[in-house]
């Protein structure tokens, strides 16, 4: 009896051991799989047998070998909330520096094709007009001048505005993702939550589902808790994205600016508004509606008093050695409609350039004193309540855009530092290391390795039994 | 710590990526030769240059305004000084002829006859163009300001019109001289004389009227000039003061946004000698032995 429950304690003993070399093998060949955490065989001795003893008086138990009591995972829920957390942060704050920068270079306000310079360029003819009042030359390149002038708003304007309308994509991308996620997310709880229910360790689905957890979080900064039955929650700024096996899909919308806009498709409607504190669409709505929408009012206040003031400054001039007032220098009434009033007469336009309105005395060829007035325009304090000049103004607006790309791309290369911080704490608990499976391989081997001889012996002993002792 | 072979390769990756970006942010500088590129990487100093910039637009503005003023100007004062000239030779002329030892004869064909030949002279000078247009007609630059019949001048100019140049934002300069006031008295005075040296019989009182005519409208003319040559010296100054102040604001551009070339490259080589350290590193931690391949 004693020699066959022998035979079981070894049979038992070399199953576990091939059992924590299998756990190796799946470690060792996830060494590089992202978001893998390690395992490991937990090995305990088995439960003893209670035997009689034989030959004394009492009772004794006898230990039955090993055995695997489950296939632990390594893994710290407060570095993955973490790490989550500054991940977001991270993301958020890149995307919003991405696209400003992407501004900031179309707009292309340091180089000599700024609006500055085009601005500056179009008093500086009012100023050459000004002293030679009847060159006709001159005047040839004040009109192109100001058509460089509304050209420079309107493409400004309109890159903007295309700025603003190619991140309806991304968001169109994102949300299906989200959702996509989501559901993921849920389908996996209610696999692990099965399988936990059965005594099962679903390691995998865990890995898989963390996975999916840290591209939501990245996304939307959607924060998860885990509860008793291995289900987690998602929700993200209080609104639950997934709870057990139900998941809040997200929806986009046109809003009133003909953007696309994000909102809750709850069930029962109406919508409820989609605001997420952290993450890439945080990021990107604060790029999109915050500085990207002040950029556009702003060069549009800009253009508006522009054009208010140089028509009027205009207006008040006369025509070249006549005794009519000049025409309006511009049309439009923003930074998307400025043009130059060029239209083919009638009514007077400045398709000739004689309605240049140069002078302030009537028919005096050689006034050129309202375009020295139109050259002084440049200096007087028409924004901002009567404080700043229009460069002033504008250049403040480069140097708040400059500002911004500066504050992101710090706030999204410091929280990327910390996120990467606890990236390595997590990698440190839970990833593999080479070296410490080859050592643990040889010493499951070894056992491997003891527990078969041991068959050997207890099968001579058996021989001895069977074999020796009958003749 | 306990070390990954996950992070061993994680990290290698971060710090090539730092260097690299590092040393892309180095070379640009030293290739564009500037310390910037967006206001984002310096939005003071960007905003300054901006400001700069269009200072210097500005300046160039009023520095070409300034010269095309000096040059009217000098035509301008040309003229004056021809028609100056002229005034000079008249009044010997008419100083001659008040002389008894001069006959009518020679009074109405060698003085008289001189006199009506520099009136002439005079209101061309006065009719003088710079760059084709009329420098004494005010406003009226295509008007031609002064025609003669006879002996009498008549005025075609605008009135009393200045026309005015910025030359600072602060500074105007009136760049032209009333042809009306300035010239008339001295036309009408020479127009007197001429008539008083060929009337006969001789009025000496009438060409001494002529005479004092003359004179004052000389002393006037000589007035004009004296305050109009501060008025030229007032651009030229102008003139100087601008190329200075655009030589410093060059500079103070340069100082701004120009990288300092030799820092830039042996900054350039520090990051370069760094990343070629890291990637020596990253080679070793990457592909460094583990125990399997030491197990038999």
């Amino acid at each position: 009896m004693a020699t066959f429950s022998s035979l079981n304690v070894i049979l038992q003993a070399m199953m576990t051991n091939q059992t924590a070399i299998q756990v190796i093998e799946h470690n060792v060949a996830n060494a590089s799989t992202p978001g893998y955490r390690r395992q490991q065989a937990v090995i305990v001795s088995a439960p003893p047998a209670m035997i009689n003893n034989l030959r004394a008086s009492g009772s004794g138990s006898i230990g039955s070998g090993s055995m695997v009591q489950k296939i632990m995972r390594y893994g710290n829920e407060f570095f993955d909330t973490r790490f989550r957390k500054e991940n977001a942060e991270a993301k958020r704050y890149a995307i919003t520096r991405d696209i400003l920068q992407q501004t900031e270079m179309i707009l292309g306000e340091n180089t000599t094709s700024g609006l500055l310079p085009t601005l500056d360029a179009f008093f500086s003819s009012w100023q050459a007009l000004s002293a030679d009042p009847s060159n006709m030359a001159l005047r040839e390149s004040l009109r192109d001048q100001a058509s460089m002038v509304a050209t420079a708003f309107s493409t400004r304007a309109t890159d903007i505005k295309r700025l603003q309308g190619d991140q309806d994509l991304t968001i169109q991308t994102r949300v299906e993702e989200v959702n996509s996620l989501a559901a993921s997310v849920a389908s996996l709880n209610s696999r692990i939550s099965t399988a936990l229910g059965m005594g099962d360790q679903p390691n995998d689905l865990m890995d898989e589902r963390d996975r999916l957890l840290d591209r939501l979080s990245e996304i939307t900064g959607a924060t998860s808790h885990l509860q008793e039955d291995g289900q987690v929650i998602v929700s993200i700024n209080g609104h639950w994205l997934v709870t057990g096996t139900q998941t809040f899909e997200l929806q986009t919308y046109r809003d009133s600016n003909n953007l696309l806009n994000v909102q809750w498709a709850d069930n029962p409607p109406p919508p409820v508004s989609f605001s997420p504190v952290t993450g890439e669409l945080r990021g990107l709505f604060d790029a999109r509606d915050g500085v990207l929408q002040d950029q556009l009012n702003r060069l549009n206040a800009l253009a508006t008093q522009f054009i208010t003031q140089v028509n009027a400054q205009h207006q008040a001039g006369y025509v070249l050695n006549g005794a009519s007032h000049a025409p309006a220098m511009f049309t439009g009434t923003d930074a998307f409609s400025i043009k130059v009033n060029d239209a083919t007469p009638p009514p007077p336009s400045l398709s000739d350039v004689a309605n240049i309105g140069a002078a302030l005395t009537a028919n005096a060829i050689g006034d050129g004193t309202n375009a020295a007035l139109m050259a002084k325009l440049k200096d007087q304090l028409f924004m901002s309540g009567g404080t700043q000049t229009f460069n002033a103004f504008y250049s403040g607006q480069v140097a708040s855009l400059g500002l911004a790309v500066r504050k992101a791309d710090a706030l999204a290369t410091d929280r990327k530092y910390v996120a990467d911080a606890w990236k390595t704490q997590r990698e440190s608990e839970s990833g593999v290391n080479l070296d410490e499976e080859a050592a643990s391989l040889v010493k499951f081997q070894r056992s491997y390795q003891a527990a078969a001889k041991m068959i050997t012996v207890v099968d001579d002993l058996l021989d001895r039994v069977i074999n020796g002792m009958i003749r | 710590m306990r070390i990954t072979n996950l992070m061993n390769i994680d990290l290698a990756v971060r710090h090539m990526e730092e260097n690299q970006e590092k040393l892309a942010a180095l070379r640009q500088k030293a290739t564009t030769g500037k310390q910037f590129q967006y206001a984002s990487e310096n939005p003071s100093g960007a905003s300054k240059v901006l400001e700069l910039r269009g200072a210097l637009t500005t300046s160039q503005a009023y520095l070409d305004s300034a010269h095309v003023a000096d040059n009217w100007m000098a035509a301008t004062e040309f003229s004056l000084g021809q028609m100056l000239d002229l005034s000079t030779r008249a009044l010997t002329l008419s100083l001659e002829g008040l002389s008894d030892t001069n006959g009518n004869s020679e009074r109405i064909n060698a003085l008289g006859t001189e006199i009506e030949n520099l009136l002439k002279s005079a209101v061309d000078v006065g009719n003088h163009t710079h760059e084709n247009k009329y420098v004494f007609s005010g406003f009226r630059i295509t008007t031609q300001p002064f025609s003669l019949s006879g002996n009498t001048v008549t005025y075609n100019g605008g009135h009393n019109e200045q026309i005015k140049v910025d030359i600072g934002s602060a500074q105007t300069i009136t760049t032209n001289l009333d042809g009306e006031t300035l010239f008339m008295p001295f036309f009408q005075a020479l127009g007197a004389a001429a008539t008083a040296l060929k009337t006969v019989p001789f009025d000496s009182n009438a060409l001494g009227a002529a005479i004092d005519q003359l004179q004052s409208s000389i002393d006037a003319m000589k007035n004009a000039r004296g305050s109009y040559g501060t008025r030229q010296r007032q651009v030229r100054t102008a003139i100087d003061y601008l190329d200075k102040t655009q030589y410093e604001m060059k500079k103070l551009i340069s100082y701004k946004e120009d990288v300092n070339l030799a820092e830039a490259i042996s900054y350039m080589q520090l990051q370069q000698t760094t990343y070629q350290t890291v990637l020596e590193v990253s080679q070793r931690a990457i592909s460094a032995a583990n125990l399997f391949d030491y197990l038999g």
